[in-house]
C-alpha cells in the first residue's frame, strides 16, 4: 500500500502490524460497495488484512458499513470495486456456498422448521460427512457452546441466548477457516451479553478459528478483540490493537468514539511551536499539519503535585466534579479551555478550587478530521 | 373460566358469586355473533339437510324422510361420472394454478427488487375485474371464430379454424386455472414474503446452493401456504357453474351445472339439495385431508 | 462464477413469468378491445373503431334498471355487512366467552363455503319460511359473505391497536360507550371505509349467490349472465369494461386508504397518535377473501 494514493483516510491506515502467524485469512483490497439506486457508497475503499487465529473486531456506529463489509467477505454482496481474498485466493466472484466461511447472523437465522441438532448438522450435509461422524460432531459442537440436551428443541422453544449458542455451533461445525459474527450479542440483555462475551472469547481461543466480529459497542470491541478496525461512513479510520487504537487514535472520530477524550483545536507555527487557544503545548513529535486537533485522554491528565514536572503544566480551576462511584470526574478550566480529568473517588474538590494540571508530551495525540482534508 | 371481566382489557378479580352473572353478561354481549351463526350458518344448512331427505312430487315437496335422493344421486351414472369429472377438473385446475403461482411468487420475491410489490399487485388485479368477464373472455379467445384461431390463421399456421379449442374439459380446466392463479399466488406470495432473507443467506452460508436452499428450507417453510392456496382454488373451482356453462359445452359439464338444472328446469329441489350436500361433504373431507399437508411445527417470528 | 446453465435457467424463469402475465391480462385486454370493435362478431381482424356499443348501453333500459338495482343491493348489503362485521369483530376481539375458537370459525363459514352451497342453503331457508326471492333475499345473501370479510379486516386492525389508549380513556373517566365512540371507532374508521369499498365491488360483481336468490328483477351480473347465454351483443363487452374500470378505481381507493395514506392532517402531527399503521400486505389482504 503506497501512502500517496487512495482516499484521505486510506492515507491514515498504517501498514499492518507484524502478524502473529504471518498468514492472512482475509484480505480486502480497495473494496467499495455502492448499493443499487443509492448515491453514497456504503463501504468506501476499504483495505484490511485479518491474520490467522485472530479475534478481529469491526467497530463503528450504526450505518458505518460494518455489515456490508462482513457480507462481502461472506459472499452475500459483491463489491462494486475491489478484491476479496480468502487464504490468499481471490474469491470476489464466488457465491457464499463456495467459500470456507461461516456466519453468525444478527438475528441468528436458525431454520425454524429444523430441530437444534438438524440446524447444527446442516452444513455437514454439503461436505460428505458420514452419519456417525455427523452425530459425534453435532454433539461436540453443542457441548462446546453448552447446549447439550437441547438437541430435540425447535428454535422457537429457545431463549435468545440459547439461539445464539446454536447459531454459533452451526457456524463452527464445519470447522471453517473463518467465522463472521454480526452483532451476535446485540439482542441480548446486558448481563447475558457479558457472560456470552466471555464464552465467545474462550471458545475462539479453544478452537483457534479466526473470528471477524462486528459490533457498535466500543467496550465489547476493546475487551474481546486482538485487533480492531474502526469504521465511520463506510471508511476505515484506523486499524490496530485495542490499546494502540485507544491511546494513539489517528482521527478525531476514533478519538471521540472510543472512550472519553479531550479534543482541543491546535495549530503549529513556522517555528514548530504548537498552540491550542491560550495554551502552549509540548508534543512528543512535531506534527506535519498546520491545523489539527489534539486528543488528551482524561486519565493521562495529572493533578496537583503529580502534575509538577510534566512536559505540559498549567494552572486551572475546578468547575465541576462528578462522582461516579469508583472514581470522580473533574471538569477543569485552563486558560479558557475546558478539560475533563479523573481523580480518585475519595478526593474532594470544591468547584472553584484552583488546581494544577499537567500531562506528558506523549499524552498529546495529534488527530485529524479526514472530512476536512478531503479534496 | 378465569377471565374476570367481560372486557379482556380488565383484570379485576370478582367475588365467586358474581361469576355466574358475569358469564351471563358475556353471553349477552356475544349474542349478535351467536345469532349470526344460528341464522346464517346453522339454520340454512340444517334446512338444506332437511330438504335433501325429502322428495319431489310433481313440483311440490313431500315432507317425508327418505334417503332416496342420496341413493338416486349416488347410483346415477351421470351424477357419479360428473362427480368424478368435477373433482378431477377442480384438482387439475388447482394443481396447475399452484404450479404456475409458486414459481412466479418465488421469482418475484427473490428477484424483483423494488418492483416486488407492483409486480405482485399486477398478478392480483384481475380479481377486481368482473368474474363473468374473465370467464367469458376465454370464449372470445378460444371460439371457432375467436382471437386465437384468427391469429393462427393470419400467421398461416392453420388453414381452417380449430373447433376443439372451446367446449371441452381442457377449456374448463384452462379457464378455472386462470380464475384460480391470483388466489393461490396471494397465499404463496405473502408466505414467501414473510420469510426473513437471512434464511436464504444462512443456508448459502452453510454450503447450500440455491436449489438445496429451496428444497431444504424455503419449500418446507412455504408448503403450508401453497397447500392453503391450493385448497382455496379447490373450493372456488369445485362448486363453480359459471365456467362450465360458458366455456364447457357438453364435454365440460360439471356437478354445479346439474344443481343449476335441478333448481331450474327440472325443479327437483330435494335432489339438488342432496347433490349440494355431496359437494359440501366432498369439499370438507378433501380439505380436511389436504390440511394435514399444511401442518408445520415451524414458528416464524 | 455464474454458470451458463444457471443463466439459462434464470432467463427461462423470466420468460415463463412474462408468459404468465400475458395469460393473466390477455382476456381483459381482449374484452376491452372488442368493446370498441365495429362488428357483431367477436373475431379478428378488427373491422374498425366504434363507440356504438357504449351508446347502445346508455340507451338500454333493461341494463340501466339492472345497474340501478345492483347499486341498491350493494348499498344496502354493504351497510348491513359493515355494521354486522364491526360488531362481530368487536365481539371476537373483546368478549371472553367459552368456545371462542369454535365461534370465530363458525362466524366466517359463509365466506369460505362454496358460493353455490351458501346460496342454496339460504334459498331453501327462505322458501321454508315463505320469503320469495327478490331484493331481501339477495341482500341477505350478499351480506352473509361480505360481513365476515369486513370482520376479518377490522379484527386485524383491532389487534394492531394499542390497548393503553382505551385504558387511558377509561382512566380519564370515560365510560365504555364513550370510549368506544371517541377512541375505538375513530381508530378503525379508515379500515371500515376501505372494507365498505371492497364489499361494494364484491356485491356489485357477485353472480353465484345472486343467481339463485334473485327474483324477477335481475342484478347487473345476472342480467349479463342471461345475455351471455341467450342473445349476446358486444354491448356486454362495453359494460364489462366499464365495470372493470369502476371496480379498479374503487379498489385502488381502498388500497390507498388501507395503506395509511392521508391527503393532509388537520391536527398537529405531535398531538395525534398514529391511528392507522401502514401495512403493505393489507393491500393484498383485501383480495384474500374474495371468492366468486
Ligand atoms: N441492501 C441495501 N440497499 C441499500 N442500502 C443499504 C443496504 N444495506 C445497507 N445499506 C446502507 O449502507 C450503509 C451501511 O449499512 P450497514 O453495512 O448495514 O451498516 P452497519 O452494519 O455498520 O450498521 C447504510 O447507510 C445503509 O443504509
Ligand atoms: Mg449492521
Amino acid at each position: 500500500m503506497s501512502p500517496d494514493v487512495g482516499s484521505p483516510v486510506g492515507d491514515l491506515v498504517p501498514p499492518d502490524r507484524v502478524s502473529r502467524s504471518g498468514r492472512s485469512v482475509v484480505e480486502l483490497v480497495g473494496v467499495s460497495k455502492v448499493y443499487p439506486n443509492t448515491r453514497d457508497a456504503a463501504v468506501a475503499d476499504v483495505t484490511l488484512t485479518v491474520e490467522e487465529g485472530e479475534f478481529f473486531a469491526l467497530l463503528g456506529p450504526s450505518g458505518s458499513g460494518k455489515t456490508t463489509t462482513l457480507r462481502m467477505i461472506a459472499g452475500f454482496e459483491r463489491p462494486t470495486v475491489g478484491c476479496v481474498r480468502l487464504a490468499g485466493r481471490d474469491v470476489t466472484k464466488l457465491p457464499p456456498y463456495k467459500r470456507d466461511v461461516n456466519t453468525v447472523f444478527q438475528n441468528y437465522a436458525l431454520f425454524p422448521h429444523m430441530r437444534v441438532a438438524d440446524n447444527v448438522a446442516y452444513p455437514l450435509k454439503f461436505r460428505s460427512v458420514g452419519k456417525a461422524e455427523t452425530a459425534s460432531r453435532v454433539s461436540e459442537a453443542l457441548d462446546r457452546v453448552g447446549m447439550t440436551g437441547f438437541e430435540r428443541r425447535l428454535p422457537h422453544q429457545l431463549s435468545g441466548g440459547q439461539r445464539q449458542r446454536v447459531a454459533l455451533a452451526r457456524a463452527l461445525i464445519s470447522r471453517p477457516a473463518l467465522v463472521l459474527l454480526d452483532e451476535p450479542l446485540g439482542a441480548l440483555d446486558l448481563k447475558l451479553r457479558q457472560s456470552m462475551q466471555l464464552m465467545l472469547k474462550r471458545l475462539q481461543r479453544e478452537v483457534g478459528i479466526t473470528f471477524v466480529y462486528v459490533t457498535h459497542d466500543q467496550g465489547e470491541a476493546l475487551a474481546m478483540s486482538d485487533r480492531l478496525a474502526v469504521m465511520h461512513d463506510g471508511r476505515i479510520h484506523q486499524t490496530g490493537a485495542p490499546d494502540e487504537v485507544y491511546f494513539r487514535p489517528k482521527t478525531t472520530f476514533v478519538a471521540s468514539f472510543i472512550g472519553k477524550t479531550n479534543l482541543v483545536d491546535a495549530e503549529r507555527d513556522a517555528t514548530g511551536a504548537v498552540r491550542a487557544g491560550g495554551l502552549a503545548l509540548r508534543l512528543a513529535t512535531t506534527p506535519a499539519a498546520e491545523q489539527f486537533k489534539v486528543s488528551i485522554r482524561p486519565e493521562s491528565i495529572l493533578l496537583a503535585e503529580a502534575a509538577e514536572g510534566a512536559a505540559n503544566t498549567f494552572d486551572g480551576i475546578v468547575r465541576e466534579t462528578i462522582f461516579l462511584g469508583s472514581e470522580r470526574e473533574l471538569i477543569v478550566e485552563v486558560s479558557g479551555q475546558t478539560l475533563l480529568a479523573k481523580a480518585a473517588s475519595n478526593v474532594v474538590l470544591e468547584a472553584g478550587t484552583p488546581i494544577r494540571v499537567g500531562w506528558p508530551a506523549e499524552a498529546c495525540v495529534v488527530v485529524v478530521d479526514p472530512a476536512e482534508q478531503a479534496p | 373460566m378465569s377471565a374476570a371481566s367481560e372486557w379482556s382489557g380488565g383484570a379485576i378479580e370478582e367475588p365467586l358469586g358474581e361469576r355466574a352473572k358475569a358469564a351471563g353478561i358475556r353471553v349477552g354481549l356475544a349474542s349478535p355473533a351467536l345469532l349470526w351463526v344460528l341464522l346464517i350458518v346453522l339454520i340454512p344448512n340444517a334446512i338444506m339437510l332437511l330438504y335433501s331427505f325429502w322428495t319431489n312430487g310433481l313440483g311440490t315437496i313431500i315432507q317425508e324422510f327418505t334417503t332416496k335422493n342420496y341413493s338416486q344421486a349416488l347410483q346415477s351414472n351421470v351424477v357419479r361420472a360428473l362427480l368424478q369429472r368435477t373433482f378431477l377438473i377442480a384438482v387439475a385446475a388447482s394443481l396447475i394454478a399452484t404450479a404456475i403461482a409458486y414459481p412466479l411468487a418465488y421469482l418475484i420475491v427473490r428477484r424483483a427488487g423494488r418492483y416486488k410489490l407492483p409486480l405482485a399487485l399486477l398478478v392480483v388485479v384481475p380479481l377486481w375485474v368482473s368474474y363473468l368477464m374473465r370467464v367469458f373472455a376465454w370464449k372470445i379467445i378460444l371460439g371457432e371464430k375467436g382471437v386465437l384461431n384468427g391469429l393462427l390463421q393470419q400467421a398461416g399456421v392453420i388453414d381452417h379454424p380449430i373447433k376443439a379449442l372451446l367446449y371441452s374439459k381442457v377449456t374448463v380446466i384452462l379457464t378455472l386455472t386462470y380464475v384460480a392463479v391470483p388466489y393461490v399466488f396471494l397465499s404463496i406470495f405473502t408466505a414467501l414474503e414473510r420469510l426473513p432473507t437471512a434464511l436464504y443467506d444462512a443456508a448459502g452460508d452453510c454450503g447450500a446452493s440455491e436449489w438445496s436452499t429451496f428444497r431444504d428450507i424455503i419449500w418446507p417453510l412455504s408448503r403450508p401456504a401453497a397447500v392453503i392456496g391450493f385448497a382455496i382454488a379447490f373450493v372456488i373451482t369445485f362448486g363453480d357453474y359459471v365456467t362450465p356453462a360458458l366455456v364447457g359445452g357438453l364435454q365440460g359439464t360439471m356437478l354445479g351445472s346439474i344443481i343449476l338444472q335441478e333448481f331450474g328446469t327440472a325443479n327437483n329441489w330435494p335432489l339438488g339439495a342432496a347433490i349440494a350436500m355431496v359437494i359440501l361433504v366432498v369439499s370438507f373431507v378433501f380439505l380436511g385431508a389436504v390440511s394435514l399437508l399444511a401442518r408445520t411445527e415451524a414458528v416464524i417470528d | 462464477m455464474t454458470s451458463v446453465a444457471s443463466r439459462a435457467w434464470s432467463s427461462l424463469f423470466v420468460i415463463g413469468a412474462a408468459v404468465v402475465y400475458v395469460f393473466l391480462y390477455a382476456p381483459l385486454v381482449v374484452t376491452a378491445v372488442f368493446s370498441f370493435n365495429n362488428s357483431d362478431i367477436q373475431t379478428l381482424p378488427f373491422s374498425g373503431f366504434t363507440t356504438v356499443w357504449y351508446e347502445d348501453l346508455a340507451n338500454d333500459v333493461q341494463m340501466r334498471e339492472a345497474l340501478l338495482y345492483s347499486f341498491k343491493v350493494a348499498a344496502l348489503s354493504v351497510a348491513l355487512a359493515a355494521t354486522l362485521g364491526t360488531v362481530l369483530a368487536l365481539i371476537l376481539d373483546r368478549v371472553a366467552i367459552r368456545g371462542k375458537g369454535v365461534l370465530s370459525a363458525a362466524v366466517v363459514v359463509p365466506a369460505v363455503l362454496p358460493g353455490m352451497v351458501l346460496a342454496l342453503s339460504l334459498l331453501m331457508m327462505f322458501r321454508y319460511i315463505g320469503v320469495s326471492p327478490g331484493f331481501t333475499t339477495i341482500v341477505v345473501g350478499h351480506m352473509s359473505f361480505i360481513a365476515p370479510i369486513v370482520m376479518f379486516l377490522i379484527l386485524s386492525r383491532l389487534r394492531q391497536l394499542d390497548p393503553s389508549l382505551e385504558q387511558a380513556s377509561m382512566d380519564c373517566g370515560a365510560g365504555r360507550l364513550r370510549t368506544f365512540w371517541h377512541v375505538t371507532l375513530p381508530s378503525i374508521r379508515v379500515t371500515v371505509i376501505a372494507a365498505c369499498l371492497l364489499g361494494f365491488t364484491l356485491s356489485f360483481d357477485e353472480i353465484t349467490v345472486t343467481f339463485f336468490l334473485s327474483g324477477v328483477q335481475p342484478t347487473l351480473p345476472v342480467h349479463v349472465w342471461t345475455l351471455l347465454r341467450f342473445g349476446f351483443t358486444p354491448e356486454v363487452n362495453a359494460v364489462f369494461t366499464l365495470i372493470a374500470a369502476v371496480s379498479l378505481v374503487l379498489i385502488v381507493l381502498a388500497a390507498v386508504l388501507l395503506s395509511g395514506w392521508r391527503p393532509h392532517r388537520r391536527n398537529a402531527p405531535t398531538s395525534a397518535p398514529p391511528i392507522e399503521q401502514p401495512a403493505q400486505t393489507n393491500v393484498l389482504a383485501l383480495t384474500y377473501e374474495r371468492t366468486p
